[in-house]
């Protein structure tokens, strides 16, 4: 029973004056653009030569442009691409499962029949209340669960949001009216049935909202991996870019596997290469997320925490 | 096509320290059309929800074909039902919110389509099968839940208030579509309403609900004349029965404010005097249009005049409703529009008094 | 005549017949197998860790044994941990830097999220607005370490932008990487920048939210656009503004890890103004390898994180009991 929206963009009410127009759009467009500033700043840098990078350091127009940064990449191969590996598939596979962990639970949280509906919402909203704290959950995660140095220790801590279940929950019962579940019962759908038929497509612009949360969360995740990984073949890409910037010549020594590179060891473009790999870390999210924009902004305005 | 029987049953939600229904007996035998009526929150979507298995019974059993069904699953009880907020499956058309339980069933392609096409062409709605319920009228919106159940081909039909919340016309044809239907379709169904013009005018039977308890299970004209208690006689009929507190001198009736009396027939007199009523408080109940003002029934029923002043006079068409005043009293005459009255004015009024009814003033139960 | 005599008997109990637990066990269970995976995380990334946090009262060693085996081989120590750390310094530094940098923050977001909210909610280009809002929304899908790349862009001691600029005229070249004083600021800015697009988008949808006939009602009375955005629109953002405070407040204690590690890129010399409760946890857990004296840092965060929300929400629910929590 989706109630139709409500017109609430009568222009002329709730507009300013024409100046007073101009000015904040002014304001506002300066704040947005030094929002993408810095992105552009740092596409510039890696499409700059190595000597003018060293001769001038970061600018804004260089003196000379460069595909190095980007062709080193391309040979580099090796351990970006097993970074870039690990992360597509931490995201791919942690988004799945937290979106289906949340969901399910939120739903059933959500359905006045579910008997056990207290226990189980005082049993996430507990959670929230209370943080257990860095040192014991590393405890729990190395010493109980042995996770160390495994996929799983990039994947687990992120498994699941109980903010988003209290979210979701509310969506629930705001989007998917009590006496349709009724009706499809009678109808002869069992849980499962209702679930998937009958629920998620209601439920579509919420369950976009927390998988992109959640994609979000995985694909920019290094803090696990700075906790839980020391093998270099389960680095994923951010925590590669955390080390390469504290340690620019990890690029050097990675390039003894891919030694093919045309220029030789010496003239490594490591500056370019370096924000070459920023650039790629970025891209996927910087050209996916407007498209989601229009669920995650509906996602906000309907995900009141509250009852 | 179903013999229901409701035994003893009781409801208690959890959270809540009252017992929603109490005692409910009631048996149903085929192809009846059953009405619940009763204020709100009487227990009578609770009742209808026990029946399809939407909600545990507390206590009691529950018989359907004489099988106990208290801890069947909704979907094997065989049921269809219609909700008050027609509870469509908004992401599906029309025609998929229609098959949806017959695709669940297994039923072959072939089979859907043709009860589909069969339950849309008795509702009208063949024009609509490839909407979506966000893009129809309410009135088609509540056609659409019919026809989500006539295609199911149950043995039992629950309908919970489908029709309030529609426009008023458009809840008197839906009102003939259903009773229709039933006759089409032979099958046993019960609905609740708080409408008692809806009840009056569909059941077969009326169970009619106070506070979790049946008052009184009859047919319409049997609760309309024969109401077992003053709660009975309040509900049924529009405008509500008056009701007159006063005491039983030999043969007359008069109020507490000695301002109206009126002479009581033989008949009732006897029974309240077998009762043991004589000269006893009692309550006098009279509906709106068996009060009179046309000159020839005056005079027939003279031994009941009363004498009123008008306060608004409604003219309705054929009839004139008429709120009087006598003494303290207040009350409603439905006459006949010829005679017209004026607001002040002071008229004579006269009961018939074949058509009172008496109750007992503490128990409220009928006596005559 | 049955209906009456009803009322007498009314609460007379017939036979039982409950539904037996077996059937309402079976008819619970699809939902309640929709909540295991979830509560099987919960118990091990919560009420485990939660628990786990005795080890702030032991001098706890890893043993090869497993998490009960290390617990039970570790001796206890009472409150010898907190005595440690709240005799050294780094107990004052870490608490002051965590609270007046989220202190900071929360009025930073309140004021320019909800002020950015009502020139969006007050321009007339609405398509204007959708381009301000994901160019806004930007940073706050990025990561730490991207951010840090972006800053490391213009504050580079040798190729940064603002010191190539400093030494073009004719100024010193600053060692930001050295230099405390500036980073309060540096970080402030940063953090306040990342989180604002995201925090006026919220606070526009509120404020988007709010019935149109208010604001005719208030130009019918002769309000000017001042007096409509004081009158009308501030008082249907109190509720989101009182949430959101609520929540960063029992928040206070837990300072953004990515922001306060790699941002200043741990440098040694900024500590002074850079380290904060999480920082602090994170190097004791990692390099000195002192679990005593971190897991006692991290009880204390939670438990005066808990309370501090405990009593925000008593306040805000003294005030005003639609705007609290719970
Ligand atoms: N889930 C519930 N928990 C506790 N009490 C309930 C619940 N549902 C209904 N009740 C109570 O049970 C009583 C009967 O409610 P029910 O919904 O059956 O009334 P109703 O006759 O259908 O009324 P209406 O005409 O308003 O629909 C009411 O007093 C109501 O407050
Ligand atoms: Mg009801």
């Amino acid at each position: 029973m989706r109630q139709p929206k409500k017109q609430i963009s009568s222009v002329e009410v709730r507009s300013f004056g024409h100046k007073s127009n101009l000015f904040f759009n002014i304001l506002l467009a300066i704040f947005a653009f030094s929002c993408l500033l810095p992105l552009i700043f740092i596409i510039i840098i890696s499409l700059t030569s190595e000597q003018s990078l060293l001769a001038d350091g970061y600018q804004f127009f260089p003196k000379h442009w460069s595909l190095a940064g980007y062709e080193y990449l391309a040979t580099m191969g090796g351990q970006l691409l097993n970074a870039l590996g690990i992360t597509v598939l931490v995201t791919v596979f942690g988004t799945l499962v937290n979106a289906t962990f949340t969901s399910t639970y939120a739903y059933s949280i959500s359905r006045s029949s579910f008997k056990y509906r207290k226990f189980f919402t005082v049993f996430c909203l507990i959670t929230m209340l209370f943080t257990p704290g860095m040192v014991a959950n590393y405890i729990v995660m190395t010493n109980l669960l042995q996770l160390k140095d495994t996929i799983w220790a990039l994947i687990l801590p992120l498994a699941v949001s109980p903010f988003n279940i209290i979210v979701m929950r509310t969506f629930f019962k705001r989007q998917v009216n009590e006496s349709i579940i009724e009706a499809a019962r009678i109808d002869g759908a069992g849980e499962m049935r209702i679930f998937l038929k009958i629920v998620l497509p209601l439920a579509v612009p919420g369950i976009a909202t927390i998988s992109l949360f959640a994609a979000l969360g995985y694909w920019n995740d290094w803090f696990n991996a700075l906790l839980y990984i020391q093998d270099s073949h389960l680095v994923p890409l951010q925590y590669l870019l955390m080390k390469i910037q504290s340690n620019i010549e990890m690029l050097t020594q990675n390039a003894a596997q891919g030694a093919q590179y045309a220029g030789g060891m010496a003239n490594i473009p490591q500056e370019a290469t370096r924000m070459a790999m920023v650039v790629i870390s970025v891209l996927p999210i910087a050209i996916s997320y407007p498209f989601f924009q229009k669920y995650f902004v509906k996602g906000l305005t309907i995900g009141g925490v509250k009852e | 096509m179903v013999e229901i029987k409701l035994d003893h049953i009781y409801k208690k939600y959890a959270g809540n320290d009252n017992y929603s229904v109490t005692d409910f007996n009631l048996h149903i035998k085929d192809h009846e059309f059953i009405v619940f009526v009763g204020p709100s929150g009487c227990g009578k979507s609770t009742t209808i929800r026990m029946i399809a298995g939407l909600e545990d019974i507390t206590d009691g059993e529950l018989k359907m074909d004489g099988k106990v069904m208290n801890e069947i699953a909704p979907k094997d009880r065989d049921i269809a039902m219609v909700f008050q907020n027609y509870a469509l499956y908004p992401n599906m058309t029309v025609y998929d919110n229609m098959a949806f339980s017959l695709k669940i069933q297994h039923v072959n392609k072939a089979e859907i389509k043709k009860r589909v096409a069969n339950a849309a062409e008795i509702l009208g709605l063949e024009a609509f099968l490839d909407r979506k319920p966000a893009a129809l009228s309410g009135g088609q919106r509540q056609r659409v839940a019919l026809g989500r159940a006539i295609v199911r081909e149950a043995k039992l039909f629950l309908l919970d208030e489908p029709l309030s919340n529609l426009d008023a016309k458009l809840r008197v044809s839906m009102r003939a579509q259903i009773a229709q239907l039933h006759q089409r379709l032979k099958t046993n169904m019960i609905y609740v309403t708080h409408d008692q013009v809806e009840a009056m005018t569909m059941a077969d039977r009326i169970v009619l609900t106070k506070q979790g308890e049946i008052q009184q299970v009859g047919t319409p004209s049997q609760l309309y004349n024969q109401p077992v208690n003053q709660f009975v006689a309040g509900f049924m009929g529009s405008p509500s029965m008056n009701f007159f507190e006063g005491e039983l001198h030999e043969n007359r009736f008069t109020t507490l404010d000695q301002q109206l009396t009126v002479t009581v027939t033989d008949q009732k007199l006897q029974k309240l005097r077998d009762a043991g009523y004589a000269n006893q408080k009692v309550t006098m109940g009279i509906r709106a249009e068996d009060i009179h003002t046309g000159p020839d029934l005056l005079e027939k029923m003279a031994d009941a005049k009363v004498q009123a002043k008008v306060d608004v006079a409604e003219l309705l068409g054929v009839e004139t409703m008429l709120y009087v005043t006598n003494g303290y009293q207040e009350f409603v005459a439905k006459v006949n529009a010829q005679n017209t009255h004026r607001p002040d004015e002071i008229i004579t009024l006269a009961f018939d008094m074949n058509r009172a009814h008496f109750f007992d003033s503490q128990s409220q139960v009928t006596i005559a | 005549m049955q209906g009456v005599n009803s009322t007498v008997k009314a609460k007379v109990k017939y036979k039982k017949r409950h539904p037996s637990f077996a059937s309402r066990f079976k008819s619970n269970l699809p939902l309640l197998l929709f909540v295991i995976p979830g509560a099987i995380w919960m118990i091990f990334f919560f009420y485990i860790p939660i628990f786990a946090n005795v080890v702030a009262f032991q001098d706890f060693h890893f043993s090869a044994g497993g998490f009960l085996e290390s617990l039970r081989t570790s001796s206890w120590v009472g409150f010898k941990n907190f005595e440690f750390l709240f005799s050294s310094n780094a107990a004052w530094v870490i608490t002051r830097n965590t609270l007046l940098y989220n202190l900071g923050f929360i009025v930073l977001n309140l004021i320019i999220s909800v002020f950015f909210a009502i020139v969006m909610s007050q321009l007339r280009n609405k398509r204007l607005i959708k381009v301000y809002q994901t160019s806004m929304l930007l940073p706050y899908f990025l990561s730490w370490v991207v951010i840090s790349y972006f800053v490391y862009a213009f504050i580079s001691p040798n190729q940064g932008l603002i010191n190539s600029l400093l030494t073009g005229s004719g100024g010193k070249a600053i060692s930001w990487y050295n230099a405390p004083q500036y980073w309060p600021f540096i970080l402030l800015f940063i953090g306040t920048w990342k989180s604002i697009g995201y925090n006026s988008i919220l606070y526009f949808a509120s404020a988007m939210g709010v019935d149109p006939t208010l604001y005719e009602a208030a130009e019918i009375d002769g309000a000017n656009k001042w007096q409509q955005i004081k009158h009308v629109t501030i008082p249907a953002l109190v509720p989101l503004m009182t949430l959101m405070t609520i929540l960063a407040i029992g928040n206070i204690f837990r300072a953004d890890f990515g922001l306060f590690y790699q941002v200043p890129q741990n440098s040694g010399s900024l500590y002074n103004v850079t380290s904060v409760l999480d920082t602090y946890i994170f190097n004791g857990l990692t390099s000195t390898g002192d679990i005593g004296m971190s897991s006692a840092a991290a009880l204390y965060q939670s438990f005066v994180g808990f309370v501090l929300l405990m009593i925000s929400n008593a306040v805000v629910r003294k005030i005003d009991p639609d705007s609290a929590l719970f």
